[in-house]
């Protein structure tokens, strides 16, 4: 069966290594970009001329 | 000739209107004959014939030196009673109302589809926004870029003007579509948009290539969606950069190749509009052909599958004379600026050398501008920028340059990464597709310098991950799963959007500035960004279409050129380029001025001024400006 979309535990197995890969991979961006989003929303929050 | 006032901005923009009509019927004429069976791909062929098509025309009278609001408006309208002629004759006849009426009818939206569209409609208000309130801002820009422009549209016509930058004398295709977005009001205000018909097409064929890889409709314009909102991506729409072309037409081969892999049919209407794609895109930039081996994976994969002994229908064949017409006009568009630089520099990529196994085949050796050469250390030391600091994008905020980030945003390092390593192994279309993206990618870094910024060459790239997050989706059966990933995208998305918000340059207080000002007076001097007043203050002291001998360096930081213009792109800028024997005052006065400009001198232009002040032939007449005595 493989990779087929009957096979429901490669469906399972799958998602959970997408998942899990997702929120680590996010918290890796976030430490790099996530500073410069919040920066820029607060600069806009405050009115911030700088 | 020059023009005395710029035109009233309305009557300028419904004369433009009526031109953009003639093209879109003319367009919307020449896919009838086009055979591609499909309604979407027809719509979007519509749209890139319509790009096409005032290419190659703007290009003619650029070189004709008709490049002027008058005759192109008098050529459309004789134009638009033409084809209306030609319509109602077809309608008397019965033909051609069947393909009209098929075309028009528009399926029920679902509420999901309603909510994407509302997202479409976020996107198009950040870059209306844009548009609307900020000037061009970038570095690229305002040195070459728009320079090009201004004196297009000052001389109605190409011609060989002095400027700092020989970057000028690349392919200019973009350039060449940003003024039609000047060339009615003779003003800057709407060429920010140049760049969003291409974002459009290129969205479109994301779109087309998810429903040819079996996505529903729903998550393809999700996909599709997730394409636009990259904020390299959305960023680029509108800041004149000249790269959207080269992904669109990326992207449109690729739409056209999965497209006949799945359903078959005849090649020679898709084979002709890819070559048409890559023609405007080598036009644009020769990024593209960097990029060719993905595309040669994928154009194989299209034409040897199994799909190819599919019969072809009785309207498979296309008109021969609208094929040669369309080639032709291509070709023009293709080749245009490489003949003029051949025939101009004895070089056809000038200023940049052309280096092939070691060997200078076109240039002096002392090339610019870019490599000009394959060279593997190049691909691996960009590969290397790649995964150990761009793709983190933790450099800057998103902007349009690209500077030490990939700009591919939240979703494409979160969801999109893991969904191409998945997606490799569950779907072999997307098994070529990775092949071929990244082949393009690995192709494109050996024949660029491996620099901060080259990311931007590669706009198609994030569409890769888009699509593998679909065919994911679409291959997961558990609806809690499904809902999962697509709550994880939809965050990642929002992310990307919101911190695409700003420019990455400007300031809240900057675009305030700019929305208070009249629209007519908001420009690149008036912004200031980088250059401070003096650019301000030099167009406030000097009347429009007063010729300015100017001097900057570039490439340095303070070679910006383009704001001198104004945004009514009217001051006559004369290049002065100083060295140890120039008599400043003689010069400027050979140029026809009486006023020179200089931004921030070197030592030795600030030594030559010196001199000139103490003998008295120059008198300085406000921060950088300075006079002729009489």
């Amino acid at each position: 069966m493989g990779w087929s979309t009957d096979n429901r535990s490669a469906q399972w197995t799958l998602s959970v290594a997408w998942l899990a890969a997702a929120l680590w991979l996010a918290r890796v961006y976030a430490a790099g970009q996530l500073d410069h989003t919040l920066k820029f929303v607060r600069q806009w929050l405050q009115g911030d001329a700088s | 000739m020059e023009n005395a006032s710029p035109p009233a901005i309305l009557p300028a923009l419904l004369a433009w209107g009526v031109c953009n009509i003639f093209v879109a019927s003319a367009a919307a004429r020449l896919v009838l004959h086009l055979s591609l069976r499909c309604r979407r791909l027809d719509a979007i062929a519509w749209g890139f014939l319509c790009l096409h098509l005032l290419s190659a025309a703007l290009l003619l009278c650029g070189a004709t030196g008709t490049l002027r609001p008058v005759p192109i408006l008098t050529v459309s309208l004789l134009g638009l009673a033409t084809l209306l002629l030609h319509h109602a004759r077809l309608r008397r006849g019965g033909e051609g109302t069947a393909n009209a009426r098929r075309s028009m009818r528009l399926s029920r939206p679902s509420p999901v589809a309603l909510l994407l569209g509302l997202a479409a409609l976020l996107v198009l208000i950040r870059l209306g926004a844009h548009v609307w309130f900020l000037p061009p801002y970038i570095w690229d820009v305002q040195t070459y870029h728009l320079a090009s422009v201004a004196e297009w549209v000052q001389h109605g016509g190409f011609l060989r003007f002095d400027t700092p930058a020989q970057r000028s004398y690349w392919p200019a295709g973009f350039e060449l579509f940003e003024s039609w977005f000047a060339l009615f009001p003779h003003h800057d205000f709407l060429v920010d948009a140049a760049g969003i018909p291409f974002l459009a097409l290129a969205t479109a064929c994301v779109y087309s290539v998810a429903r040819s890889l079996g996505i529903e409709r729903a998550l393809a314009v999700f996909v599709a969606l997730i394409y636009a909102t990259t904020p390299l991506v959305l960023l680029h729409a509108t800041s004149c950069h000249n790269d959207l072309p080269a992904a669109a037409a990326f992207l449109w081969v690729v739409a056209l190749a999965t497209d006949r892999r799945q359903r078959g049919g005849p090649l020679a209407g898709p084979m002709l509009l890819a070559g048409i794609a890559l023609c405007i895109a080598l036009g644009s930039k020769a990024t593209i052909a960097f990029a060719a081996p993905g595309l040669l994976v994928v154009a194989l994969w299209a034409v040897r599958g199994p799909a190819d002994r599919q019969p072809a229908d009785r309207h498979g064949a296309l008109d021969r004379r609208l094929a040669f017409a369309l080639g032709a006009s291509a070709l023009w568009v293709a080749g245009f600026w490489y003949a003029r630089n051949w025939i101009w520099f004895d070089n056809p990529f000038y200023p940049t050398d052309f280096t092939l196994f070691g060997k200078l085949v076109f240039g002096t050796g002392a090339g610019q501008g870019q490599q000009g050469a394959f060279s593997l250390g190049s691909m691996v030391e960009s590969f290397a920028m790649l995964f150990e600091e761009k793709i983190f994008d933790s450099y800057e905020t998103f902007n349009a340059d690209a500077n030490l980030m990939t700009g591919w945003g939240w979703f494409a390092f979160v969801c999109g990464l893991p969904s191409v390593a998945i997606g490799f192994l569950i779907s072999r279309p997307l098994r070529v597709l990775s092949v071929a993206f990244v082949l393009s990618l690995a192709s494109l870094f050996a024949w660029v310098r491996p620099d901060p910024w080259n990311l931007h060459f590669a706009l198609w790239m994030p569409a890769l991950f888009a699509l593998a997050f679909g065919c994911l989706v679409q291959w997961l059966r558990p609806t809690i799963l499904r809902h999962a990933f697509l709550t994880i995208a939809a965050a990642c998305v929002a992310l990307s959007f919101i911190g695409s918000l700003d420019t990455g340059r400007l300031s809240p207080e900057d675009w305030r500035r700019m929305a208070r000002l009249d629209l007519r007076r908001r420009s690149s001097a008036e912004l200031g960004l980088y250059i401070g007043d003096s650019y301000r203050q030099t167009l406030e002291t000097l009347p429009a279409q007063t010729p300015l001998a100017y001097h900057v360096d570039y490439p340095g930081d303070d070679g910006w050129v383009y704001p001198l213009y104004g945004a009514d792109l009217s001051r006559r800028l004369r290049y002065l380029p100083i060295d140890e024997s120039t008599d400043l005052a003689a010069e400027v006065a050979a140029r026809g001025a009486r006023h020179l400009f200089v931004c921030r001198p070197r030592p030795i232009a600030q030594r030559k001024i010196d001199q000139a002040l103490a003998a008295g032939t120059l008198e300085r007449r406000g921060e950088g400006l300075y006079g002729l005595v009489d």
